[in-house]
C-alpha cells in the first residue's frame, strides 16, 4: 500500500533527464539506480520515513502549486527546528522565565565552558542536521555574540570538552552518529578552534565522555557506540591526536555512560546504561587504560539516561538514572563499604548467582542487591525524563538535582537535602521537546543557571515531492534554474557573434539592446495572456531571443552599406533607402510567417497553440524592432562602424 | 495527432505562399523561398529519424519554426536579387552581388539562431535536449539553402523584367518611419515609446508563472476529453492522482513520537481546507484506527 510509486522511472514514460530524476531522488533523500532496499516501503522497519499521500483533484498547475504553498507555510510556522533555552538561576534554587536562542537545525546537546578565557561562560551547541557545532562566545548579562559554525561528520550529537592537546585551551570532541567517527576540535586563545580532525569509532557512536582513564595526565575518550554495540576507549597523546581506539563489547544499543570510582580503588570506572540491554553495565578500570565488565546492575526496563554524581558529599559516586514510561528519576547512593554478594529477583523471586546467570531471562531480572549501590529511591518528574544534571542550584552547600521532561516540556528542579535525599519537584517551563541540558553561569553572578536544548521537530525533516506532482515540480525547478543560464548564454552567444561579424562592440550592443527588448516584451506577454513557461514554451523562448535579432542584423548592415554608397553620407537618406528595401523585404516576411505560423491556433492541442501564437508574436516584434528601433538608435549614437567613410562592403 | 498536423502545415505553406506571391508578384518569389525552407525542414526530420528520437508533440514544432526562419532569409534573398536585377544586366552578376553582400548577416543571423537554439541542451531535460541537437543542426543548414541554393537556382533563369519590379517602389509608411528615426525629435520618440513597451513588458513579466503542467493533462485545452474526464476521476475518486509528503526522521522511530503524528494529522488537516485537496492518508490514520481497535479488544 505505500510503496513507493517510482523512483527509477518516472510514470507515463515521461522523458525527464536523469539529473532531474536525480533531483527527485535527492528530495527523498535517495539516490538512483533502483531503491535501496530499506526505502521499498515509505514505513520502513525502524520507522524512520513516513508519508502522507495527499489526493489531488486535478493536475493543474496551480493545484500543485497551491499544496505546496500550505505545506510550506504550514512548516514554517507550526514545525519548529529547536532552540536553546537558558534559565537564570537566583540563587536560592528557583529560575527565572526562559530565554530563548535560535540554534541551527535539531540542535541535539549543549555544553558551556569558558573557550575565550574572558571570564565568561561560552556555549557550543551540536545541530544535528546542518553537521556542525555553533559556538556562541557569551558576552554576559544573557547576551552571545554571532553564532561561529564549526563543520564536524554527519549528524553530531553528543559532546564533551577537555584540554586534549595540554596547551591550557578548551577543546572539543564531538560523536558524529551518521558517518561512525568522533571530531576533535582543538581551541585556540580566542575562542575560535581549528578545522575538525576526524578519528573512526564504532558504528552510530552516542554519548561521548573525556576524563584520564590511565593514568598520564592526559585526555582520554570514552565513547559508545549505539549500533556496533560497543563501548570505544580513545587514549589522548596529549598532543590533540589519539591512538586507535579500543573496543569493549556492551548490551544492545548502549546510549550514555556514566564516569566516576565506583569501586574506590581510585580510578576512574566507566557505566554504560543501555535501550534495549536492560542493565547497567560497569567498566572496572584496571590501569593502564583498560577495563574489565563486572556487577552488572539488572534494571529490565529500557533506561533513557545515566549520570553519575556525589549528591551527599559522601566522596562515594551516587548515580541517577531513569526507566522508559515512567515520570521518574531513581537515585542510588554508593555504597560507604563496596562488596557484598550480588543478589538478583527473577520475576519477583529472589536467586541465586548461579541459577541467573545461566538463565535467559533477562529481561525480568532485577538487581536487588549491588555491591557498589544502595536500592533505588524514586522521585517523580515530568514525562519522559531524557537527562539529568546536578549543581548546587540554592547555594545551600548540598548538590541538587535537574532533569529534563522531554514530553512534558519543562524541566524539574530537585533540591538535596544533603543526606541523599531530594524535596519534590518544581517544574520550569522550556522549549519544544527538550533533550538535553546542562549547569552553567552565564550571568557571572556566582547563581548557577541552565542552559537547555529543545529539539523541537527538528529530528523530522519534510520533503515537499514524490508521487506524480512530484515529478512535475522537479521539471518546473529545473527549467526555473535552467531559464536565466539560458538567456545569458544566448545572449553572450549573440553578443559575441554580432562584435566578431560586425566587427564593433558598438554594433553588438546595439544588437544586444533589440534583443532584450523583445525578451522582455515576450515574456511580458506570455505574462499578461497567461503563457506559463513550461517544457513546451521554453524552446520556443530561447528560439525567439535567438532569431529575434535576425532582422535587425539586415538592417543594421543595410544602412551601413547605403550610407556608405550616398554621396553626400547623408544617414536620413540611407535610412529611407535601407527601410525601403531590406524594410519592406522584413515586413513582408513578418507577414508571410505570422500569418502562415497562426494557423496553429486551429491546433487540437493547447500548447501547440500557445507556441504557434509565440512565435508569431517573435516574429513580429522582431520585425518591429528591425523597423522601428534600429534606426532612431543608430542615428542618436552614431556609431563608428556604421559611420566610417568607403566602407568596403565586398571585403568579406 | 499527426493526421491533425498535417493539413495545419499545408495551410500554412499555402498562406505563406499566397503572402509572397502578393509580396513579389512572381512565380520564383513563391517558389524559391518556400523550396529552401522546405529542404531545410526535410532534413532535420530526417535526421529526426535517423538519430531516432520520436516526433513527439515537442518535436513537431520543428517543421513550423524552420519554415519560418527559412522563409524569413529567403525572402531577404529574393528581394536583394530583384533590386540588384534593376540595376545589373547579367543573373551571374547579379547573384554574386547577392551572396556577396548578403553573406555576413545571414551568416551572422542564422549562426546566433542556431547557438541560441543549441542552448537549450543545457536546460537538463531529454526531451529538449534532442530538440536542441535537431532544431540547431537543421537551422545551420539554412545557411546553405538560402546563400547557396537560392542563388544558385536564380543564375539558371533570366533577369525578371523591369517592369516587373512591383517591390521596389517605396513604400509611404516606411518611408515616414525612416523619416522620423532620423530626426531628433521623432528618434526620441520612437525610443520612449519602446522604452514604455519595455516598461509594460516587465510589469508583465513578473506575472509570468514558471511551469506547473502536469504530464499530458495541461497540453490539453480545459475542455478536451483528456481534461475533462481526469478532472472528473480526481473529484470524484481522491486518490487517482497522489502527491507525497516525505517525513524524514534521523533517529530510528523518530516518526513513531506520538508528537510528531500529531503534527502530521495538523498538517492533513490544514491540507484538507485547500478546495483542490480530496484527502489525505498517512499513518495517523491508521495508528488512530488500530488504537481504537486496540481499545474495544481489551
Amino acid at each position: 500500500m505505500w510503496l513507493f510509486p517510482y523512483v527509477g522511472n518516472p510514470p507515463h514514460g515521461l522523458p525527464t533527464s536523469k539529473e532531474t530524476r536525480r533531483r527527485i531522488a535527492e528530495y527523498l533523500n535517495l539516490y538512483t539506480g533502483g531503491v535501496p532496499e530499506e526505502f521499498s516501503f515509505i514505513i520502513d522497519y525502524d520507522y524512520r520515513l513516513t508519508n502522507i499521500q495527499v489526493f489531488l483533484k486535478d493536475m493543474e498547475a496551480d493545484t500543485i502549486r497551491s499544496v505546496l504553498k500550505d505545506t510550506k507555510e504550514f512548516i514554517a510556522n507550526n514545525w519548529e527546528t529547536g532552540d536553546v533555552s537558558l534559565l537564570m538561576g537566583k540563587g536560592d534554587g528557583t529560575f527565572e522565565k526562559q530565554i530563548t536562542y535560535k540554534a541551527g537545525e535539531w540542535p541535539r546537546s549543549v555544553i558551556t565552558s569558558d573557550f575565550n578565557e574572558d571570564n565568561r561562560q561560552d556555549m557550543a551547541v551540536v545541530n544535528g542536521w546542518n553537521n556542525n557545532v555553533s559556538i556562541l562566545l557569551g558576552e554576559g548579562d544573557e547576551a552571545f555574540q554571532s553564532e561561529v559554525e564549526y563543520k564536524v561528520g554527519k549528524n553530531p550529537s553528543f559532546l564533551c570538552s577537555s584540554d586534549f592537546n595540554s596547551d591550557g585551551k578548551c577543546d572539543l570532541a564531538v560523536s558524529n552518529s551518521g558517518s561512525g567517527d568522533i571530531s576533535i576540535l582543538l581551541g585556540r586563545e580566542d575562542g575560535s578552534f581549528e578545522a575538525a580532525v576526524n578519528y573512526p569509532t564504532g558504528e552510530k557512536p552516542r554519548f561521548i565522555v573525556s576524563s584520564d582513564f590511565n593514568g598520564d595526565h592526559k585526555s582520554d575518550i570514552a565513547v559508545v557506540n549505539e549500533r556496533s554495540n560497543s563501548l570505544s576507549i580513545h587514549l589522548g597523546k596529549g598532543d590533540g591526536t589519539f591512538s586507535e581506539a579500543k573496543e569493549y563489547e556492551t548490551e544492545e544499543q548502549p546510549r550514555f555512560i556514566a564516569s566516576g570510582d565506583f569501586n574506590g580503588d581510585g580510578k576512574i570506572d566507566l557505566a554504560v546504561s543501555h535501550w534495549v540491554g536492560y542493565l547497567i553495565a560497569f567498566y572496572i578500570n584496571e590501569g593502564e587504560g583498560s577495563f574489565r565488565r563486572e556487577e552488572d546492575y539488572w534494571i529490565a526496563c529500557n533506561l533513557n539516561f545515566l549520570t553519575s554524581s556525589d549528591f551527599n558529599g559522601d566522596g562515594r559516586m551516587d548515580m541517577v538514572f531513569s526507566k522508559y514510561g515512567e515520570s521518574s528519576v531513581s537515585v542510588m547512593m554508593g555504597k560507604k563499604e563496596v562488596g557484598g554478594e550480588a543478589r538478583v529477583k527473577v520475576l519477583g523471586e529472589e536467586v541465586g548467582e548461579e541459577e541467573f546467570r545461566g538463565a535467559e531471562l533477562e529481561w525480568m531480572q532485577v538487581t536487588e542487591v549491588h555491591p557498589f549501590f544502595e536500592k533505588p529511591i524514586d522521585y517523580k518528574v515530568g514525562m519522559e525524563p531524557r537527562y539529568s544534571i546536578t549543581s548546587d542550584f540554592n547555594k545551600d552547600g548540598w548538590q541538587d538535582l535537574a532533569v529534563v521532561n522531554n514530553i512534558t516540556n519543562d524541566i524539574s528542579i530537585l533540591l538535596g537535602n544533603g543526606d541523599g535525599t531530594f524535596q519534590s519537584a518544581v517544574t520550569y517551563e522550556v522549549g519544544n521537546s527538550p533533550n538535553f541540558l546542562c549547569p552553567t553561569d552565564f550571568s557571572g553572578d556566582g547563581k548557577p543557571d541552565i542552559a537547555v536544548v529543545n529539539e523541537g521537530y527538528g529530528a523530522v525533516k519534510v520533503h515537499v515531492a514524490g508521487g506524480l506532482a512530484g515529478v512535475v515540480g522537479a521539471i518546473n525547478e529545473e527549467l526555473r534554474s535552467g531559464m536565466v543560464s539560458n538567456i545569458t548564454q544566448i545572449s553572450l552567444i549573440v553578443f559575441l557573434c554580432c562584435a566578431l561579424m560586425l566587427r564593433s562592440l558598438v554594433g553588438a550592443f546595439i544588437v544586444l539592446v533589440s534583443l532584450f527588448t523583445r525578451v522582455i516584451v515576450t515574456y511580458g506577454v506570455m505574462g499578461f495572456i497567461p503563457i506559463p513557461l513550461t517544457m513546451y514554451t521554453t524552446p520556443i523562448a530561447s528560439m525567439g531571443i535567438g532569431i529575434g535579432v535576425d532582422y535587425v542584423i539586415y538592417v543594421l548592415i543595410r544602412i551601413q552599406e547605403e550610407l556608405a554608397l550616398s554621396k553626400n553620407h547623408d544617414i536620413q537618406e540611407a535610412t529611407i533607402k535601407a527601410l525601403n528595401t531590406t524594410g519592406k523585404a522584413v515586413f513582408y516576411t513578418v507577414m508571410a510567417v505570422v500569418l502562415g505560423v497562426m494557423v496553429f491556433v486551429l491546433s487540437p492541442l493547447k500548447f501547440q497553440m500557445e507556441l504557434g501564437s509565440m512565435i508569431a508574436l517573435i516574429i513580429f516584434l522582431n520585425g518591429l524592432g528591425a523597423i522601428a528601433l534600429m534606426a532612431p538608435i543608430v542615428y542618436l549614437i552614431k556609431p563608428k562602424f556604421i559611420f566610417k567613410k568607403n566602407v568596403d562592403i565586398n571585403k568579406i | 495527432m499527426q493526421r491533425k498536423l498535417t493539413p495545419i502545415f499545408i495551410l500554412a505553406i499555402v498562406i505563406m505562399a499566397a503572402l509572397l506571391y502578393l509580396a513579389f508578384r512572381s512565380k520564383r518569389g513563391v517558389l524559391f523561398p518556400l523550396l529552401a525552407a522546405m529542404i531545410s525542414v526535410i532534413w532535420g526530420l530526417g535526421l529526426l529519424g535517423i538519430l531516432g528520437f520520436n516526433l513527439d508533440p515537442m518535436a513537431s514544432i520543428i517543421p513550423f519554426l524552420i519554415l519560418g526562419i527559412g522563409v524569413s532569409h529567403s525572402v531577404q534573398i529574393m528581394k536583394r536579387y530583384y533590386e540588384e536585377s534593376s540595376r545589373m544586366d547579367s543573373a551571374r552578376d547579379v547573384c554574386i552581388k547577392v551572396i556577396s553582400v548578403l553573406a555576413v548577416p545571414a551568416l551572422t543571423s542564422i549562426i546566433t539562431d542556431a547557438f541560441a537554439f543549441a542552448t537549450i541542451i543545457t536546460v537538463k531535460i531529454r526531451m529538449l535536449q534532442s530538440l536542441a541537437i535537431i532544431g540547431s543542426l537543421s537551422l545551420l543548414s539554412i545557411v546553405f539553402n538560402v546563400l547557396v541554393f537560392i542563388p544558385c537556382c536564380l543564375s539558371f533563369f533570366p533577369l525578371p523584367k523591369k517592369t516587373n519590379l512591383e517591390s521596389s517602389k517605396p513604400n509611404g509608411i516606411l518611408t515616414k518611419i525612416a523619416v522620423l528615426s532620423t530626426e531628433r525629435k521623432g528618434a526620441w520618440g520612437l525610443l520612449v515609446s519602446f522604452t514604455i513597451l519595455v516598461i509594460v513588458g516587465i510589469i508583465g513579466t513578473s506575472m509570468m508563472q514558471i511551469g506547473g503542467r502536469a504530464p499530458g493533462a495541461g497540453a490539453f485545452y480545459h475542455d478536451a476529453d483528456y481534461a475533462v474526464q481526469t478532472r472528473a476521476i480526481g473529484e470524484k475518486f481522491p486518490g487517482a492522482i497522489t502527491y507525497y509528503l516525505v517525513f524524514e526522521g534521523r533517529e530510528k522511530n523518530a516518526i513513531k513520537d506520538y508528537r510528531i503524528q500529531r503534527k502530521i494529522e495538523d498538517l492533513q488537516k490544514y491540507l484538507k481546507k485547500n478546495p483542490k485537496v480530496g484527502g489525505s492518508l498517512s499513518l495517523c490514520d491508521f495508528m488512530k484506527r488500530m488504537n481504537v481497535v486496540i481499545s474495544l479488544c481489551r
